[in-house]
């Protein structure tokens, strides 16, 4: 009985060690040699105060947006619209669907280019017909907390940054 | 007998080993592997200030609290940026604030890198949330502004649930800020890792060498630190706050040894 609770208290502990560990060498880059890092999903949560959240920065004009950050509750869409007095106005493109969870770097092509100096408004959008495809007319916004939808918005520029920010 | 001893050993041993091991593996918060590189301790990191007045005291608050770690400090300098674009600058960090929109977030930080040195960072604060009275209070605002700032140094969240006690830190996630305006201990340390090594080459930007004003407090005597605003809990450092209107002020970051001033470090400019 001894023997096999000193054994199983061992193997307790060198599972334990074993993932300090890794924890322990993961970390060790941070000094080891760094410039090895390379930052392909750095993506992370923000300073949330809702539950879905949309992150677009500034972009360059042309056919194609990409949102730094989406936080979905459940399966949805980036949807882009164009401006209207402030407001978001008619849909210009919409992304793949997205499951529920972070999703970084999102593309969306958009129906015309934006122009340098055009606001553009980011919305996140519920899918609601069960497909993988954003339908406008039955896929309906995520409501913010605030009223109204998950929105933002967004200026385009020939100036912009060509880098993709990683955003937390 | 004999096989109980040796299990008692192996026992002991694994104990001791993770005993060593653990405390290193629950401080990590770091942000992946991301810093600034540069090539001594400490460094001082840039915040270009593009903030309405009202909130300038926060971005003072979090620079003070940043700069009472042991391997960086923070300078806040006047800058002239669209606060809506908020567009980076190479070698430091732009602090910007606006009507974002009803964009699920409160406060943003994003950095821009190089393999894993950060070359260039933004922290947008949201004001479509902050006009809101639930979030429009001096708690909600320190902790928001900390944490943006500390992610612009490489650390994480030391915590994201909401619905659990406070951490006593600005990295940790919550639902009342009251205990959580400010970095604690935890977040000095790790910051002490992440920058425990140098760099060949530097992605800051580097400091102007006209600061007159500065020069002249950069002294060992206290009668020219100015008033001490901020002592750290083991009473070991202090950040002292000299303020030579004109929006100019000189902070000077102090760690006590028992035989009286050890090191002087830490400048920031307003």
């Amino acid at each position: 009985m001894n023997k096999a609770a000193a054994l199983l208290i061992a193997i307790v502990l060198l599972g334990a060690a074993a993932y300090y560990f890794l924890a322990a060498s993961a970390n060790d880059s941070l000094g080891g040699n760094p410039e090895e890092e390379v930052n392909t999903d750095s993506n992370a949560s923000a300073m949330r105060a809702e539950e879905n959240m949309v992150v677009v920065s500034e972009q360059k004009p042309g056919v194609s947006i990409h949102g730094s950050l989406i936080v979905l509750a459940a399966p949805g869409y980036l949807v882009i619209h164009e401006d209207k007095d402030g407001e978001p106005g008619a849909i210009l493109g919409a992304s793949a669907l997205l499951q529920a969870g972070e999703s970084s770097n999102v593309p969306v092509t958009l129906s015309h280019a934006a122009r340098d100096g055009e606001t553009l408004h980011a919305m996140l959008h519920f899918e609601k017909g069960g497909n993988t495809t954003f339908a406008a007319a039955e896929d309906t916004p995520v409501p913010s907390r605030l009223g109204g939808p998950i929105s933002g918005w967004f200026e385009v520029s020939s100036e912009g940054s060509i880098d993709i920010p990683i955003s937390i | 007998m004999v096989f109980m001893n040796t299990s008692l050993r192996v026992v002991g041993l694994l104990s001791a080993v993770i005993l060593l091991f653990s405390p290193f593996a629950f401080a990590d918060h770091a942000w992946g592997s991301y810093h600034w590189a540069r090539t001594a301790n400490p460094f001082t990191l840039k915040m270009g200030d593009n903030l309405t007045s009202n909130w300038d005291p926060y971005l003072a608050t979090a620079a003070a609290d940043w700069s009472v770690s042991t391997v960086l400090d923070v300078t806040v300098v006047a800058s002239g940026k669209n606060a809506k674009t908020c567009r980076p600058t190479p070698g430091r960090g732009e602090v910007c604030n606006a009507k974002y929109g009803s964009t699920g977030w409160v406060g943003i930080a994003q950095i821009w890198v190089s393999g894993s040195h950060i070359t260039q960072g933004v922290v947008k604060m949201n004001d479509t949330y902050f006009s809101k009275a639930f979030y429009n209070t001096p708690a909600w605002k320190n902790l928001v502004m900390c944490q943006e700032i500390g992610h612009l140094f490489g650390l994480n969240h030391q915590d994201e649930s909401t619905t659990n006690a406070n951490l006593g830190t600005c990295m940790d996630y919550t639902s009342n800020p009251g205990a959580n305006q400010h970095p604690n201990q935890h977040d000095y340390d790790m910051l002490e890792t992440i920058y425990a090594h140098l760099d060949t080459t530097t992605t800051l930007q580097q400091s102007s060498a006209n600061k007159p004003q500065a020069n002249a407090v950069e002294s060992d005597d206290p009668r020219e630190w100015g008033r001490e605003i901020r002592r750290s809990s083991d009473g070991r450092a202090s950040l002292f706050e000299r303020d030579f209107g004109n929006g100019e002020k000189v902070f000077t970051h102090v760690f006590w040894a028992d035989e009286g001033v050890r090191s002087l470090s830490g400048r920031l400019r307003e």
